[in-house]
């Protein structure tokens, strides 16, 4: 049976692409252009929008609660950096990943704060985006914001470091970059990407449980990621288009659905996977010929 | 009294992940890639025993049914991940582990529906030495937790085959100049880690209960486990196993009423243990130095 697409319906899928295509800049800034495999983007993703609505909770106001939000993310993600710098590649992949589990953890444990696994509901979205279609218009000029950040970040100096960085993160050093500081710089800058999708993601939901963010959101934006292995922020959009608006088609299908979020969630899993196979030259060009 | 119980319980949980941390040890040996795969790989092969088991099938045939389930997805395993561990491209292997437990817990999900299920109809079978108790399950994890720690610790360090494994793992291209398989060696790995796997996912889910995302916690904490105890050290892995469940248990057994912990905040406690450790000692606790490749 076909479903009548309703306005309502567009503005929320809008703000669903405008929402990833915001998250997905860190993950394509951190994963595809320099190589760092940063895991721990969903927690920032939802520790900024618990942060944001608890502070709502205890009656401050808007602007009071989006700077206890963003230092909450800041903390969150002077803990990555520091990681980071110690630990091995593959070490910092599985602690970023772990992250994800012990957010979930705290989350569902500290029930008082967070709601547990009820979670929040109500939540109140500002007056400057009080509709669905105010909303959606807002998040469709920050994506473009984030978007032309990231394309001015790759023609910088910053941008060449993270580029080479992921050529050669060893000769880079003796180019005289510093591979510790261009690596922190691009995990802070995608924590605070995700932090902003989930403020804005959590006034279009207005209810916040422990299932917001979480591996499956994981598996979507590295998929995202993989897709657009170029440093061009074209492949980057093109990407989060295709991954996002894909999987829709599942809902025009007479499918039950206690079954549509997990065909979801295989679809993002087999898309990654056929990726990774076909295209993990582009991911690692170090091994390129040239 | 409290003491012990919360001793034994703790023992169990941390045999349950130490089993697990083997298979990954193995793998990672012979592969260097991370393979999340194993956990939701575990939860499939409880899943085809529940499906014989519910199917009617006879105790030994269910049996025999799972362990070749769990043989074939190693058997995947290694197809997936067998160009990513000849190029040495440890993160793309990752993903494409990441991607196939994620395809494993949503065909799962999609075939059996998310409610919890049990593969023990009624109470579980408990034995009891004074005010002690322990489940059948809980006898068995720790029976085959150090039967299996100790037959690893003798195969990788007095044995061919451990020789042959360990060579494999630190230059294939050598090994195979010797005349050595490499490809034989890594296929057998990563089908023993399966079975493995399949094992570790059915003691987990007689103790507890039968869902489709309980593999990935599982596999997560036990790689926790491997950065704690040091990825090339079998006995630090094994010590740091048992401190990093016994703690949090004590912590959460002896909290007191007005700052009661419940058992879910456990993986948070891991996880800021872990974090404390690795940054004091990043290549874990029992390895001093790592040498460069």
């Amino acid at each position: 049976m076909i479903k009548v697409i309703s306005m309502g319906y567009f503005f929320t899928q809008l703000a669903r692409l405008c929402e990833t295509a915001i998250m997905s800049v860190g993950a394509h800034l951190t994963i595809a252009v320099s190589g760092i495999f940063f895991m721990g983007i969903p927690v920032t993703f939802s520790l900024a929008a618990y942060a944001l609505v608890i502070a709502q909770n205890f009656g401050l106001s808007l602007v009071v609660s989006l700077i206890i939000s963003f230092s909450a993310v800041l903390i969150a993600s002077l803990i990555f950096v520091i990681a980071y710098l110690k630990l091995s590649d593959d070490s910092f992949t599985v602690f970023t990943l772990a992250s994800i589990l012990a957010f979930d953890a705290a989350v569902k444990s500290w029930d008082s704060l967070t709601g547990g696994v009820l979670g929040i509901a109500g939540i109140s979205r500002p007056e400057f985006v009080s509709t669905l279609a105010k909303l959606a218009w807002f998040q469709f000029a920050l994506a473009i914001l984030a978007l032309a950040i990231e394309q001015v970040i790759l023609k910088t100096r910053l941008g060449r470091a993270l580029r080479a960085m992921k050529e050669d993160k060893y000769l880079v050093e003796s180019l005289g970059i510093s591979r510790r500081r261009a690596g922190a710089t691009v995990i802070l800058i995608s924590s605070f990407a995700a932090a902003v999708s989930g403020i804005v993601s959590i006034w279009r939901l207005q209810f916040l449980d422990p299932s917001f963010g979480g591996i499956i959101l994981l598996i979507q934006i590295v998929t995202i990621a993989i897709i657009a292995a170029k440093p061009k922020v074209r492949w980057l959009a093109f990407a989060t288009l295709i991954i996002v608006l894909l999987p829709e088609a599942l809902r025009f299908l007479d499918l039950p659905s206690s079954i549509v979020g997990h065909l979801r969630n295989l679809f993002y899993a087999l898309i990654l996977l056929v990726m990774i196979k076909n295209i993990s030259d582009k991911l690692l060009p170090q091994k390129r010929f040239i | 009294m409290f003491f012990w119980q919360i001793l034994l319980n703790s023992l169990v949980l941390g045999t349950q992940v130490l089993l697990l941390a083997v298979p990954l040890y193995l793998v990672h040996s012979v592969s260097r890639i991370y393979h999340l795969a194993l956990g939701a790989s575990g939860i499939f092969t409880a899943y085809a025993l529940y499906f014989a088991l519910s199917s009617n099938w006879p105790l030994g045939l269910a049996i025999i049914f799972s362990a070749v389930v769990a043989i074939i997805l190693g058997f995947i395993s290694y197809h997936l991940l067998g160009s990513s561990i000849k190029k040495k491209e440890t993160m793309p292997g990752m993903l494409i582990s990441l991607a196939l437990g994620i395809i494993l817990e949503s065909l799962i999900s999609i075939i059996f529906g998310t409610d919890a299920k049990s593969l023990v109809s009624g109470v579980l079978p408990v034995i009891s030495w004074g005010n002690l108790y322990i489940t059948v399950p809980g006898v068995i994890t720790l029976s085959a937790g150090a039967i299996l720690a100790l037959l690893f610790l003798v195969l990788l360090n007095k044995t061919p085959w451990g020789r042959k494994l360990i060579s494999v793992a630190e230059n294939d291209n050598l090994a195979a100049s010797l005349g050595m398989k490499a490809v034989s060696v890594r296929l057998g790995v990563f089908m023993l880690a399966g079975l493995l796997a399949g094992f570790v996912g059915i003691i987990t889910t007689l103790n507890t209960a039968l869902v489709p995302t309980a593999g990935f916690p599982l596999v997560i904490l036990a790689f926790i486990v491997l950065l704690t105890g040091g990825l090339n050290s079998f006995k630090g892995v094994i010590v740091a196993t048992y401190v990093l469940t016994l703690i949090p248990e004590f912590i959460i057994g002896l909290s007191g009423d007005n700052w009661s912990l419940n058992a879910s905040w456990k993986m948070l406690i891991v996880f800021l243990l872990a974090t404390l450790i690795l940054m004091c000692r990043p290549n874990g606790l029992f390895i001093s130095q790592t040498r460069s490749d």
